[in-house]
């Protein structure tokens, strides 16, 4: 007995992870595997705070959804937006003055002044790091918020491994595949699970699976992907999912096919024809269009504007109904067509090169692509400008979200409309975010976030070519995180 | 995704679908059938709730007709609308009412020529979802409660 | 049937209004106390609280201005408060406004002993949101249950369109109020108004043909005794009241007789010297005085022929509404100008009014309350089937349809499926000419037939049911009555409304002629944090109406605000936010923002109101203009662009009466402040306009100086890449001027300059030259002593060699200098510690 609890004492003391990783969180115990998490320096020496927090966020998720309470708690655990009582402060003064000891006494001066540093200039915010970042992600989405986890959690990638415990990227990553899967993406798990992040054994098995429902090369036979299934845990819920993958390829069926126009067209009408083409892209949506069916599309409608005996018929009904002329409508038709025809390039992401052609209507659709991801890309960061200009500090994750979501946006534009957008909003998109993150690093003390944004900067500078920027950013990340 | 939505309403909320008719209605016809139109609404039949476009049912308000009939009667934006309105939305399985079946049905006597343009209807959304269970790329929408990332029922 | 439908309509005037009645078959003006169709726009409280209105109230106008208020219709929408002094209170302008229309709710149930609970109440067509919310408000205050506002003009068209033999053309409505002018050009084809297109002026109206003879009658009196008078001095408020009303009369005296006197005796003192006003106003100096007024607004007219593509001569009809139009000399000029017949046997004091009684009718507005709550319905018979009727109470078609539904009672026997069950309707027409197809009920007890209307009159209709055997079912109501005439369907929204975006774009949302009530939503994205839980933090929404592209140049009429406090969780910017904007017929806007990622609704509008005019604030925008204006002309002249020119020159000779007006409003006429600030917004956009051309010449040259001088150190410094960029950025370069797009050529500007910059640096002696050009500017620095010991280490740095010294050394110095100094270091170093 007494055997037992020393051996229960010296696990507590010698093992706090093992105990929280394998007992506290499969039982959903957030605030006691926050609490033990805390003790276990090592596996979060990159980011203890947010690791404990992050454990919690960990148990929460095993928890049935809603409990606010709780959220709420771990969220002010990391956060620290909670103002202490007066024993509160005690306390953190008493735990400053620790700290501070223990770092004297390793004799790490550097560690020292940037612990009072910080504690001074914060603005009332604690820092946040990798581990952080990804208990907010767990926390979004044990909220619901399925979109702004996904955000969070991929967004650690971009994070030094210095800041960042590889134990969040772990868990980053599981949960990043787990919904991928969720979302039938399938594509994203195979990329995912490719990732030389180390993953856990439900990875391999996601991984496997995606590969084969892909019929990727390298795909792993019948047997090896049993031997990934018995590997993994929860060897009855992934049953299924493996035996989908298992099944011959003949068996499986079609695509599912879009809905279809459901009007009819009289013979030889070309206005009736392009607009049915349209009408049929715009259903499709997001997922059924390529770059073929937007060059089909444009080729359409540049026949019917080119079309003379077209204009001719409008114009006669122009005149029928007593309106001024044929003109305007055809114009107000074009316009809205390209409209639409960029509205459908940004919903399902086509690249400029795979629909890039020299019809009229496609060239008009493409400048108007790209002066409006432009347009809309200078404004977020001269707002961005603003904010930093008037020192209006966001939250340290309300930041990095920010940060996270400008940086999405320049890269899809950037995907959308190539090099040459890049090359355009760079050099803007590179003041403003460096004015924030170097207010992140000198003043909020957010370190850990403020490198991640000079390393995109870095890599970006590079990549359009710009070496004085590439320079500067350089110095910025030597100053560590 | 809301562009895309809007690039369906101009199609769907375009005003000879919103009221009923076709490009070539004289003016009064547009009133008409309007001013019935609200008259069925103001009454809440559910024979007016509704009305058939080539992009798929819209749903039918008020709001929506009197604006239909202000566009419709300012030339120069009614001409913009005719073009939209090319489309016959092929009503075959919706339901329809005694006013406008009239109409349609006169201009199915015109129409007689009309050649389909795509097979119309061929898949049903209902159908394509029996047949979801086969796809191999189907989501796993179990996928994040299976593998330990959420519990399975939701405490509301 | 009980009786014959009451239409109300109110013309709600700055200086009269009246009220007209329309029965379905003539149209009749209402009568005051004092037998007149127009009361007065006056309201007086004396010292006991007392209220008077209309006649009597005005008789005070001139002796006790401190307890007697008019032209208050001016601050509709504004948060001024007018002050009563000897009974010490002050009262909205829409109190003010609803004292008017409750004397003639008064006159109306006094003529035809029903008090209206509906009414129509017309407005300005350029009128605003918060204008025509204020309006409605006082009608709820004057007892009105409901009311619908229409515009001015199409009121007018609309009674002289129902009393014109042919109605088909164009018509142009010339209005010219007290305050405003507006011209409107209508349409009619198969018996349907349509409002074309709106223009109008704000600050034009009769009261500046009295303003313009005071102003005269001022001056001359001054030079006759060699003092200055000034409507800007409160001293003189009182006699300059005096002097308006004789103007006034005068004015009305001249539109008969060659000469009218104006004397007043000892109206001003100045110096304790008192002066008499003697002159003798003759027509000839009325119409000079007046020709410049008129010609304004003819040319409003001309530019909204233009705009829809029309000529004088192809005008049906030209429309005189409002009181100043009878002068001669406004009728004499417009005639001449534009040519087409006027529309005879109109009233134009009245024409709004009797208009909005016919509008009335085609809204169904019946002013008795529920009147078809009367009838034999009830009493015993339980045979009688309730229905529910739509149909228009006054169409332009000749087969309009009528619709019904059974009413089902629930606890009467007889429903659907009975046998004697009401199974059919049809309809026939009072004169028994005519009778229905039956309307048979459909599954949801609802039926559709068509009637057949004789035209340009009321048709009374019975309705017969029937059951599905036969039998006659007795329905109720058992008749009703349609009216054919010319309609207008909707009242069209005068001004566009929408949102103004980050970008100063504006979203439209109902576009000028959407048909009210409107309702629309939109999704945007935020471009801005907004974190949770901190009340600094703050998303604006904010809803403009005005057809600008601009959003500045728009008025605010209201602003919708998402506050960190009331959020679930922190709003990134980029997040989706679904608002809703819905406007009902009486102006009330209302606004609602969704927030899907957290299921959060917002519906605080914040001020809805027409923004205050502090003499200050006019003053220092004047002040401000002044500047503006004479930068811009210097410029366009040293440009010599005699387009540029002539726009200034026209912002130039508005500003002396934005003046006027400003001192008007420093002697106590809040009207006037309104009126500034008014006019001081639209010369605003034009200055904007006259900017935006300037702007564009410097940019493209500043582009060429730039690719010129960034070819030389690309070309000299530069990398295979660098120059094979700058290349393509010159084209680029060349291309955005070309199109004249400033946008894309502000982009390519800073690729080339920062090309350029990345390649000069790279130039041994860049950091001399970028020191000595800092040096030369050091006078310029904000800490002098500093900056000269700077100086004296970046020579020393100089004679050493020492190239990082010398640029920490250039860089400190830029900190020292103003901003546009420090501007030209591109770029940004930011040296992380």
């Amino acid at each position: 007995m007494l055997l037992l609890v020393v051996l229960a004492v010296l696990l507590v003391v010698f093992a706090p992870w093992l105990i929280t990783r394998w007992v506290l969180i499969p039982l959903g115990l957030p605030r006691f595997a926050y609490y033990m998490a805390t003790l276990a320096d090592w596996t979060f020496l990159a980011d203890r705070r947010g690791g404990a927090v992050l454990a919690g966020a960990w148990a929460l998720c095993r928890r049935p959804a809603g409990d606010e309470a709780l959220a709420g708690w771990l969220e002010r655990k990391l956060l620290g937006v909670e103002k202490p009582g007066p024993e509160g402060e005690a306390l953190q003064v008493a735990w400053l003055v620790a700290r501070a000891l223990m770092a004297l006494r390793r004799g790490d001066l550097r560690r020292l002044r940037m612990l009072f540093e910080v504690q001074e200039l914060s603005t009332g915010f604690e820092t946040l790091r990798g581990a952080g970042i990804g208990a907010m992600g767990l926390l979004a989405a044990y909220r619901g918020d399925l979109a702004g986890a996904r955000a969070l959690l991929e967004s650690l990638e971009h994070v030094d491994a210095r800041a960042c415990p590889r134990l969040a990227g772990e868990v980053a990553l599981r949960w990043l595949a787990a919904d991928a899967a969720a979302r039938g993406a399938w594509s994203e798990v195979s990329a995912l699970c490719a990732v030389g992040w180390r993953g856990g054994r439900d990875v391999a098995l996601l991984g496997a699976v995606a590969a084969r429902l892909l019929d990727a090369e390298g795909a792993p036979g019948d047997v090896g992907l049993w031997a990934r299934w018995l590997l993994a845990p929860r060897r009855r819920a992934t049953l299924a999912l493996v035996q989908r993958a298992l099944r011959p390829r003949l068996e499986r069926g079609p695509q599912v096919e879009a809905p279809k126009v459901r009007g009819v067209v009289r013979e030889g009408d070309r206005w009736g024809h392009a607009v049915a083409l349209h009408a049929a892209l715009l259903l499709r949506g997001e997922g059924g269009v390529n770059g073929e069916d937007l060059r089909r599309l444009g080729g359409a409608w540049d026949a019917v504007f080119e079309d003379e005996a077209a204009r001719a018929e409008v114009e006669e009904r122009a005149r029928a109904i007593g309106a001024s002329g044929a003109q305007a409508a055809i114009e107000g038709l074009r316009s809205s067509a390209v409209e639409d025809l960029v509205a459908l390039v940004q919903a399902a992401r086509i690249p400029h090169e795979q629909w890039d052609d020299l019809g009229e209507m496609l060239r008009r659709a493409n400048r108007q692509l790209r002066s409006d991801l432009l347009a809309e890309l200078e404004l977020t960061v001269e707002r961005l400008r603003r904010r930093v200009d008037e020192a209006r500090a966001l939250p340290a994750i309300d930041e990095w979200r920010e940060w996270i979501a400008l940086k999405g946006r320049y890269e899809q534009a950037a995907a959308l409309v190539g090099m040459e957008l890049r090359r355009l909003s760079f050099p803007r998109m590179n003041v403003e975010v460096c004015h924030l993150a170097v207010w992140l690093f000198n003043v909020r003390g957010q370190r850990a976030l403020a490198n991640a944004m000079f390393r995109w900067l870095l890599a970006e500078a590079e990549a359009v070519g710009d070496e004085r920027a590439a320079a500067r950013a350089r110095d910025n990340l030597a100053c560590g995180v | 995704m809301g562009r895309g939505d809007e690039a369906l309403g101009r199609i769907r909320d375009n005003p000879f679908y919103v009221l009923g008719l076709r490009p070539a209605a004289t003016r009064m016809e547009v009133e008409r059938e309007g001013q019935k139109l609200l008259g069925m609404l103001e009454l809440k039949l559910k024979s007016a709730g509704t009305y058939a476009t080539p992009v798929g049912p819209g749903e039918r308000t008020p709001d929506k007709v009197r604006r239909a009939m202000a566009e419709l009667r300012d030339p120069e934006k009614r001409l913009g609308h005719e073009l939209w309105a090319r489309l016959t939305p092929d009503s075959g399985e919706e339901p329809e009412r005694s006013g406008t079946r009239r109409v349609t049905a006169l201009e199915a006597a015109e129409l007689a020529e009309e050649a389909e343009l795509e097979a119309m209807a061929a898949e049903a959304a209902a159908e394509a979802r029996a047949r979801e269970g086969e796809n191999p790329l189907a989501p796993w929408p179990e996928a994040l409660q299976a593998l330990g990332w959420a519990a399975g029922r939701s405490a509301r | 049937m009980s009786g014959k439908p009451l239409y109300v309509g109110i013309d709600l005037g700055t200086t009269n209004s009246t009220a007209a009645v329309f029965d379905g078959d003539q149209v009749s003006l209402v009568r005051n106390a004092q037998g007149s169709s127009l009361t007065p726009s006056v309201v007086r409280i004396d010292g006991k609280g007392t209220v008077s209105v209309g006649g009597r109230a005005r008789r005070f106008l001139e002796t006790d201005p401190q307890n007697t208020r008019s032209e208050f219709k001016r601050l509709m929408g504004t948060a001024q408060e007018i002050p009563f002094a000897a009974a010490k209170l002050t009262r909205k302008p829409e109190a003010l406004a609803a004292e008017v229309l409750k004397s003639l709710r008064a006159d109306v149930a006094e003529q035809f002993g029903v008090a209206p609970s509906r009414a129509v109440i017309s407005v300005p067509a350029l009128f605003e949101v918060p204008q025509s919310a204020a309006t409605s408000e006082a009608a709820r205050l004057a007892g009105f249950e409901r009311v619908e506002l229409i515009q001015e003009p199409v009121a007018s068209a609309l009674a002289t369109g129902w009393s014109a033999e042919e109605q088909v053309g164009s018509w142009l409505v010339y209005d010219l109020g007290g305050g405003t002018f507006d011209a409107s050009l209508l349409e009619t084809r198969d018996g349907l108004l349509r409002v074309v297109g709106h223009d109008g002026d704000n600050f034009l109206g009769g009261r500046d043909f009295d303003w313009a003879v005071v102003d005269w009658a001022l001056a001359e009196v001054g030079r006759a005794h060699g003092v200055s008078l000034s409507r800007a001095e409160a001293a003189h408020a009182a006699g300059v009241r005096k002097l308006k009303l004789a103007v006034e009369e005068a004015k009305i005296e001249l539109t008969r007789g060659r000469e009218a006197l104006l004397s007043l005796a000892g109206v001003f003192e100045v110096g304790g010297r008192s002066i008499d006003v003697d002159l003798s106003l003759d027509r000839v100096t009325l119409e000079a005085l007046c020709a410049p007024i008129v010609d304004r607004s003819i040319e409003v007219c001309r530019r909204l022929l233009t705009a829809h593509g029309l000529s004088p001569a192809q005008l049906a009809r030209v429309v005189l509404v409002g009181g100043p139009t009878v002068m001669p000399v406004v009728r004499a000029r417009v005639k001449e100008a534009l040519g087409a017949p006027f529309g005879e046997g109109l009233d134009p004091m009245t024409l709004v009014a009797q208009g909005a009684a016919l509008y009335a009718a085609t809204a169904g507005l019946d002013a008795r309350a529920q009147a078809e709550s009367g009838g034999a319905g009830g009493a015993g018979s339980g045979a009688v089937q309730k229905l529910w009727l739509q149909y228009p109470a006054m169409t332009s078609d000749l087969l309009p349809h009528v619709i019904g539904r059974r009413v089902d009672d629930g606890a009467k026997g007889g429903r659907a499926g009975g046998k004697d069950a009401l199974a059919a309707v049809k309809l026939v027409r009072g004169d028994g000419q005519w009778e229905s197809v039956e309307g048979p009920l459909d599954e949801e007890g609802a039926f559709v037939v068509s009637a057949e209307l004789l035209p340009r009159r009321p048709n009374v209709f019975r309705l017969e049911g029937r059951s599905a055997e036969g039998t006659k079912v007795e329905v109720q109501p058992a008749a009703i009555t349609i009216v054919q005439g010319l309609t207008i369907s909707d009242p069209p929204l005068s001004r566009t409304i929408g949102v103004a975006l980050a970008d100063n774009a504006v979203r439209v949302y109902f576009e000028r002629g959407a048909p009210l009530p409107a309702k629309r939503t939109f999704v945007h994205q935020t471009v801005e944090s907004v974190a949770r839980g901190s009340g600094g933090h703050l998303l604006k929404i904010p809803v403009v109406q005005g057809e600008m592209e601009q959003a500045h140049l728009c008025r605010v009429v209201g602003t919708l605000e998402i506050k960190g406090d009331g959020l679930k969780a922190s709003l990134p910017a980029g997040s989706s936010v679904e608002l809703t904007l819905e406007l009902d017929r009486g102006g009330h806007l209302s606004a609602r923002a969704l927030i899907p990622a957290q299921g959060l609704v917002f519906e605080q509008v914040a001020h809805l109101l027409v923004p205050d005019a502090a003499v200050e604030v006019l003053t220092a925008s004047l002040g401000a203009m002044r500047t503006r204006l004479a930068a811009l002309k210097i410029d366009a002249v040293k440009r010599d662009d005699p387009h540029a020119v002539g726009k200034l020159t026209y912002v130039e000779c508005t500003l002396p009466e934005v003046e006027r007006d400003i001192a008007a409003a420093k002697g106590g006429d809040a009207d006037a402040g309104q009126k500034a600030r008014r006019s001081l917004l639209d010369l605003d956009a034009m200055l904007e306009q006259a900017e935006g051309d300037k702007r564009w010449p410097e940019l493209s040259k500043e582009a060429q100086v730039a690719v010129a001088a960034a070819s030389r150190w690309v070309g000299e410094l530069g990398s295979k890449t660098e120059k094979q960029l700058l290349g393509e950025a010159a084209e680029a370069v060349a291309r955005a001027r070309a199109e004249r797009n400033l946008l894309e050529l502000q982009r390519q500007l800073r690729l080339v300059h920062s090309l350029s910059n990345a390649a000069f640096y790279r130039h041994p002696d860049a950091w001399t030259w970028m020191f000595d050009e800092a040096a030369s500017e050091v006078d310029q620095s904000s800490d002098l002593v500093k900056a000269q010991r700077l100086v004296r280490e970046g020579r020393q740095a100089q004679e050493k060699g020492d190239k990082a010294a010398l640029r920490a050394v250039t860089e400190q110095l830029w900190k020292l200098m103003p901003v546009d100094v420090q501007k030209r270091r591109l770029g940004h170093d930011s040296g992380v510690r």
